[in-house]
């Protein structure tokens, strides 16, 4: 995969890219799950706390980036191979933070399986289930796109 | 070699001493996609699809996985790279 481009509605772009925003925000102050560190060694610890939290600033501004150039882009979102990790890796960082904070009322089968009855959730919960449902279908898309066997 | 032709060595001769053993454990969790946890394996350990989808399924079904088992610098290393795709690695020592 050289680029992967994909077409969204700019419409359900814009809609979501708000709360995208603020998920990366968060997401600078602290991980998408509390890892298990090495408890033996609060140097090497404290180092590899701030290492994957640069990182996933980094991925996060990298996935960001990306949807405001679609935005201007009528809703055609490009992907290199170079950035598509980062924008995977965001996405699932997003998702995890999404489920803790934001769809706690789901249970997980239903998000699983995607049998979730959007009419019946709060307008909160609708936003952040359709961000969700949209970084599942990023990666996805990705995924696919960059398989070679 | 018949049995009246054993040698008993002394313990400290043949006793060989091993390094622990770490073992890189990945958990399950409801959020990450099959295909996304079946692609990070692939990229982390190098492994090839069937023994990365067979790793997938055994966190899936059985709630964790013992990826790669080594010395510890190279586990944690592995779990680094997990925790950095948002998996739910953990990095354990042999016996606990």
């Amino acid at each position: 995969m050289n680029r992967i481009t994909l077409q969204f509605s700019p419409r359900f772009l814009a809609a979501v890219h708000p709360l995208l925003v603020d998920l990366c925000k968060a997401l600078q102050l602290r991980t998408a799950r509390d890892f298990n560190l090495p408890e033996d060694d609060p140097v090497l610890s404290g180092a590899w706390f701030d290492g994957l939290l640069e990182a996933l600033g980094a991925d996060c501004r990298e996935l960001l980036g990306l949807l405001d150039k679609a935005l201007a882009a009528e809703g055609r979102l490009s992907v290199t191979a170079e950035t598509a990790d980062a924008v995977m890796r965001a996405a699932s960082a997003m998702r995890l933070h999404l489920r803790a904070t934001r769809l706690v009322d789901i249970d997980d089968e239903s998000l699983e399986t995607g049998a979730v009855d959007f009419e019946r959730l709060k307008p909160e919960a609708r936003d952040a289930f359709a961000a969700y449902v949209f970084l599942a279908g990023l990666q996805e898309s990705l995924i696919s796109g960059m398989q070679t066997d | 070699m018949g049995a009246s032709d054993t040698i008993t060595k002394p313990a400290e001769e043949t006793a060989t001493r091993r390094a622990p053993q770490w073992h890189v454990l990945v958990l399950n969790d409801p959020v990450n996609l099959m295909s996304y946890v079946v692609m990070v394996f692939r990229r982390v350990f190098g492994y090839n699809r069937e023994k990365a989808t067979r790793h997938m399924l055994e966190v899936h079904e059985q709630g964790k996985s013992v990826l790669w088992s080594g010395e510890r610098e190279k586990a944690e290393n592995f779990v680094y790279q997990l925790q950095q795709w948002q998996l739910n690695a953990r990095l354990v020592s042999e016996g606990k």
